[in-house]
C-alpha cells in the first residue's frame, strides 16, 4: 500500500507569491520540507488505488477555507508546487520501485485542470505562469508522442529577444564581461581572431566590434575575424550565416575591418580541429556562452569539442558564460534534479515579475518564446541523466574542465567588475554580482546564482608579457 | 627612494630643479642622473592608459607603455610609477603642481625650527590628499565605465534594430486591419501568435479580446521608456559630465519623428518602439498616471574607497516608487542633483533604453556620446 506521508512544517502565511525571497534560505529549507514524500513499497501494483490516492494527494494540501485572499493566493502556489514535486516524484525512481507513469500523468492532469480553472477567473499569477511552463515539461516525459516543440517564427523568436534584452541582464551580463575581458587582453594587437562556440544572433560582437572602433588610441581599429561554428543541419547552417551578414554589415556601418567565416560540426557535432584557420600574428579568443536563455541546448559532444580545440590551439583567451547552480545533494536522481531546475526559474521568474509587473503580453511572450523551450529542455536533461541503472553525475561545467586541465584563471578586472555591478543595477536591484574566485563573477537573483563569467588563459603563454 | 626623501625635499621644493623639456616632451630635471618628471599630462595619459587596460592591477608597464606611446619613456620609469598608484601613493613630485601643496610648503618653510611636529602634520595632510585623489581615482574609472557601458548598450541595440528592421520587412502584414494604426506593431509582433498566448483564456483569439490586449500591450510594453526618457530628456540637462548634449537632442528627435510617425499612414520601417509613440502619446484616453513607472532611475553604486570588493553598499538615493508618474520630472531631477552625494550617478535604465531605441535612426558614433 503506498504511503503518502506530508511534512506540513513551516508557518504557510509566512510566504508570498515569489517563490524566492530575501530570506530565501528559510524558504528554500521549507520548501524541501513540504514537497510530498511518496513512500512506495515494492508490493504495490495495479491502478485500482489510483483515483483514491490522488484525491488523497490532493484534498491533504487542499488549504483551509477561512484564510484569507492573500494566504489564499500563497497556498494555491504551495499547492501546485507540492503537485509538481508529487508529479517528479512519481516520475523518478527507477521503474521497479514504484515509478509510475500513470500517477504522474493523473496529477498533472489535475495540475493542468487547476492551472485553466484560475485563469479562467482572472490573468495567471507568476506561480501560474511557472507552474504551466514545467507541467508541460513534465508531460513531455510522460506522453513520448507528445512534443512541445518550439513553434515560435523567427519574427516571434527575435522579439522576444528584444523583450528579453530590455527586461533582464542575463544576456548583456555574458556579453559585456566577455567583451570587457577580450578587449583588455587584446590591447595591444592589430589582429584579433575569435571562435565563438554559439553565436547566435552576433549581438555580442556588435558591442565589441564599437568598442574596438572607439579606441582612442589614435591607431586605426584592429582587424577582427570571427569564427563561428555551426551545427550540422541546413536550418542552422543559414542562420549562422545570415548572422555573419548581419555583422559584416553592422562592421561597414561603423568602419570596422572584419570579417567572418563558419565552421561546421560534423553530423555527431564533433568539431575538427584543423578545420580551423589560425593564422600566426593573430591573437586567439575562444568564446562559449552557454545557457543564456535564448540559446537552445547544446551537446556534450559539441562541448567536448570545443574543449579538445582549446587545449589544441592554446589561445590567448576564453571567455565561457554558463549557468551557475547551488550545490545539490547527491543520489537523490531525478528529484533533486528537477527541484533544482524548478528553483533556478522560480529565481528567473521571480526577477522577470519584480522588474515587469503588468507586463503580461510582453513577459508572456518572453516566457513562451524563450524560457519555455529552455524549462522544457533542462526537465528533460535532468530526466535523462538520472534515468536508468547509471545515474550519471552532475555535469561538470566548461570552467571546471578548464580549471581541472590546467588553464590559468584570468583576473577579472576592476573595471569589469564595476560595469557588471553597474549593469544590474539599471534592471533591479534584486540582482546580484559576486565575484567567486579571482576569474569568476556570478550573476544571481537575491541569493540564487544563475550565470557565472569566467575568464581563462592558456598555460604556455603568459599574459602581459 | 622617495619616501626617505620626503621631509628634505619638501624643505627644498621652493628650489626647483633645473628642467629640460626632451624632443620626446618628456621633462627630465638636469641632476646628475636625469630623473623623470610626471607631469600633470603625463599622468593623466598614464591613467587613461591604464583605465583602458582594466585598471591599475590590470595594466602591466609594458602594455602601458605600449597603450601610451610616449617615446624615451621606459619600463622602468613605469614600473615604478605604476606601483605607486597601484599603492594609491601619489607620487610626490606630483604635489608641485597642487596649490594644496604650496601651502603646506609654506607651513614648513615658516616653521622650520618645528619640523617634527609639521612633519606629522604634513604627513597628515598628505593622507588625507592622497584618500582623495584615490577616491577621485576610483569615481573617474567609473565614469570610464559608465560611459562605456553606455556605448555598448547602444551598440548591440543599433543591431538588434536592424536585425528587427530586417526581419520586419520579411513579414507580412495581418489580417488585423480593423486596429487602424496598430496595425504598425503586427509586423514586429506577428499577432497571430498571440493567439496562442490566450493559455488560460476561455476563447482564444477573439479579435476584440486581441484588441484589448494589444492596446493594454502597446501600453504596458513599449511605452515606459518614450515617456520616461521623453520627460528626462527635457527636464534633464546634465546627467553625466561629458554626455550633457545628448538627452536634448534626442527629445528634439523624438518629437520631430514623433510628428513625422503621426502624419504617416503606413511607415515603412521602425522598431516597435517608435511605432506604438505617436499613437499613443496622441491618445488622449491615456491614463498616464496608471502606468507603472518601470523603468525607474537606478542609483549607481556609490564609492566605497576601501572594498571595491565589496557590493551591496548602495547609495542613501531614495527610489522612486514603481507607481509614481513617469512624468514627474522635477523627482527625478532632484534625486539626481540634491538627493545624491557628489560620489554618485543616477543613471535610467529608461533613458538608455530610449537611446537604444533612436540610435540606429540617427547613428549614433562614439564620439558623440565624449564631447
Amino acid at each position: 500500500m503506498m504511503e503518502v506521508v506530508m511534512d506540513e512544517g513551516g508557518d504557510i502565511s509566512g510566504c508570498s507569491s515569489t517563490t524566492t525571497t530575501t530570506i530565501d534560505d528559510d524558504l528554500n529549507h521549507a520548501l524541501a520540507d513540504w514537497s510530498p514524500l511518496i513512500v512506495h513499497s515494492p508490493m504495490f501494483s495495479g491502478t485500482n488505488n489510483l483515483p483514491s490516492l490522488t484525491e488523497t494527494i490532493i484534498d491533504k494540501i487542499t488549504p483551509n477555507k477561512e484564510v484569507g485572499v492573500e494566504v489564499e493566493e500563497d497556498n494555491k502556489g504551495l499547492r501546485l508546487l507540492h503537485l509538481l514535486m508529487a508529479s517528479a516524484e512519481a516520475l523518478s525512481g527507477p521503474t521497479n520501485k514504484g515509478k509510475s507513469n500513470d500517477l504522474a500523468k493523473v496529477i498533472l492532469a489535475r495540475l493542468k485542470e487547476l492551472l485553466v480553472l484560475s485563469s479562467e477567473i482572472r490573468s495567471p499569477t507568476n506561480m501560474e505562469s511557472l507552474a504551466l511552463h514545467f507541467t508541460k515539461a513534465l508531460e513531455s516525459l510522460t506522453y513520448v508522442s507528445i512534443s512541445h516543440g518550439n513553434t515560435a517564427g523567427a519574427g516571434d523568436f527575435l522579439t522576444a529577444f528584444q523583450l528579453l534584452q530590455d527586461m533582464s541582464p542575463y544576456i548583456k551580463f555574458g556579453h559585456f564581461t566577455a567583451n570587457q575581458a577580450i578587449i583588455e587582453s587584446v590591447a595591444c594587437d592589430r589582429r584579433i581572431h575569435i571562435i565563438d562556440y554559439d553565436i547566435m544572433e552576433g549581438v555580442q560582437w556588435a558591442a565589441l566590434m564599437q568598442d574596438l572602433v572607439s579606441k582612442n588610441d589614435g591607431l586605426p581599429p584592429p582587424h577582427l575575424r570571427v569564427t563561428a561554428l555551426a551545427r550540422a543541419g541546413c536550418k542552422q547552417v543559414i542562420n549562422v550565416q545570415e548572422t555573419g551578414r548581419r555583422l559584416i554589415a553592422f562592421a561597414n556601418s561603423i568602419g570596422q575591418p572584419f570579417s567572418f567565416s563558419q565552421c561546421r560540426l560534423d553530423s555527431s557535432d564533433k568539431l575538427c580541429a584543423s578545420r580551423i584557420k589560425v593564422v600566426k600574428g593573430e591573437a586567439l579568443v575562444v568564446n562559449i556562452m552557454r545557457h543564456l536563455p535564448h540559446s537552445p541546448h547544446r551537446s556534450q559532444t559539441s562541448i567536448s569539442s570545443i574543449i579538445n580545440l582549446v587545449a589544441s590551439l592554446s589561445p590567448r583567451l576564453i571567455t565561457v558564460v554558463e549557468e551557475e547552480n547551488e550545490e545539490m545533494e547527491k543520489g537523490e536522481g531525478f528529484i533533486s534534479r528537477f527541484r533544482q531546475v524548478l528553483h533556478r526559474y522560480s529565481a528567473v521568474w521571480d526577477s522577470l515579475e519584480a522588474g515587469f509587473p503588468m507586463q503580461k503580453i510582453a513577459r508572456g511572450m518572453v516566457e513562451k518564446v524563450i524560457f519555455g523551450p529552455r524549462i522544457a529542455e533542462d526537465v528533460k536533461m535532468a530526466f535523462e541523466r538520472s534515468d536508468g541503472e547509471m545515474e550519471m553525475e552532475k555535469e561538470i561545467g566548461v570552467a571546471e574542465k578548464l580549471n581541472v586541465a590546467g588553464f590559468r584563471p584570468e583576473k577579472i578586472s576592476f573595471f569589469n567588475h564595476c560595469q557588471a555591478r553597474l549593469l544590474v543595477g539599471l534592471f533591479h536591484e534584486g540582482y546580484r554580482v559576486e565575484e567567486k574566485g579571482v576569474n569568476k563573477i556570478v550573476l544571481g537573483w537575491k541569493s540564487r546564482p544563475l550565470l557565472l563569467a569566467s575568464v581563462w588563459s592558456s598555460p604556455v603563454r603568459s599574459l602581459g608579457e | 627612494m622617495f619616501h626617505s626623501k620626503k621631509p628634505t625635499t619638501m624643505n627644498n621644493s621652493h628650489e626647483r630643479p633645473m628642467c629640460v623639456q626632451g624632443d620626446s616632451g618628456l621633462v627630465l630635471t638636469t641632476d646628475p642622473k636625469p630623473r623623470l618628471r610626471w607631469t600633470v599630462e603625463l599622468h593623466d595619459r598614464f591613467v587613461d592608459a591604464v583605465t583602458q587596460l582594466g585598471g591599475p592591477d590590470k595594466a602591466t608597464p609594458k602594455t602601458i607603455m605600449r597603450v601610451m606611446g610616449v617615446k624615451g619613456l621606459t619600463l622602468y620609469h613605469l614600473k615604478s610609477h605604476l606601483q605607486k598608484f597601484r599603492l594609491g601613493k601619489q607620487p610626490h613630485k606630483e604635489f608641485n603642481e597642487n596649490s594644496i601643496k604650496e601651502d603646506m610648503q609654506r607651513n614648513a618653510a615658516s616653521s622650520s625650527g618645528m619640523m617634527p611636529r609639521n612633519m606629522n602634520k604634513n604627513v597628515h595632510i598628505t593622507e588625507a590628499i592622497r584618500m582623495q585623489m584615490e577616491v577621485q581615482r576610483r569615481l573617474h574609472e567609473q565614469l570610464e565605465v559608465q560611459k562605456h557601458l553606455q556605448m555598448r548598450i547602444e551598440a548591440q541595440g543599433k543591431y538588434m534594430q536592424s536585425i528587427l528592421e530586417k526581419a520586419c520587412q520579411t513579414i507580412t502584414v495581418d489580417n488585423l486591419a480593423t486596429l487602424g494604426n496598430m496595425k504598425d506593431m503586427n509586423s514586429q509582433m506577428s499577432f497571430p501568435c498571440l493567439q496562442d498566448l490566450h493559455i488560460y483564456g476561455g476563447n482564444g483569439g477573439d479579435q476584440i479580446d486581441m484588441q484589448k490586449h494589444m492596446e493594454r500591450s502597446s501600453l504596458d510594453g513599449f511605452l515606459h521608456n518614450n515617456d520616461n526618457s521623453c520627460d528626462l530628456g527635457k527636464k534633464r540637462s546634465d546627467p553625466y559630465g561629458s554626455n550633457g548634449k545628448n538627452p536634448m537632442i534626442w527629445t528634439d528627435d523624438l518629437l520631430r519623428f514623433q510628428d513625422q510617425m503621426g502624419s504617416q499612414e503606413e511607415p515603412s520601417k521602425s522598431s516597435s518602439h517608435l511605432q506604438i509613440a505617436p499613437s499613443l502619446m496622441g491618445a488622449s484616453g491615456i491614463d498616464i498616471d496608471s502606468m507603472p513607472n518601470v523603468y525607474e532611475s537606478k542609483p549607481m553604486i556609490s564609492t566605497d574607497s576601501g572594498g571595491e570588493n565589496k557590493r551591496h553598499g548602495r547609495s542613501s538615493i531614495e527610489r522612486p516608487s514603481p507607481r509614481r508618474s513617469p512624468l514627474d520630472g522635477e523627482r527625478i531631477n532632484s534625486m539626481i542633483r540634491g538627493g545624491t552625494s557628489p560620489q554618485t550617478r543616477n543613471l535610467s535604465y529608461g533613458w538608455l533604453v530610449h537611446q537604444v531605441s533612436y540610435s540606429h535612426h540617427y547613428k549614433l558614433k562614439h564620439t558623440d556620446l565624449t564631447t
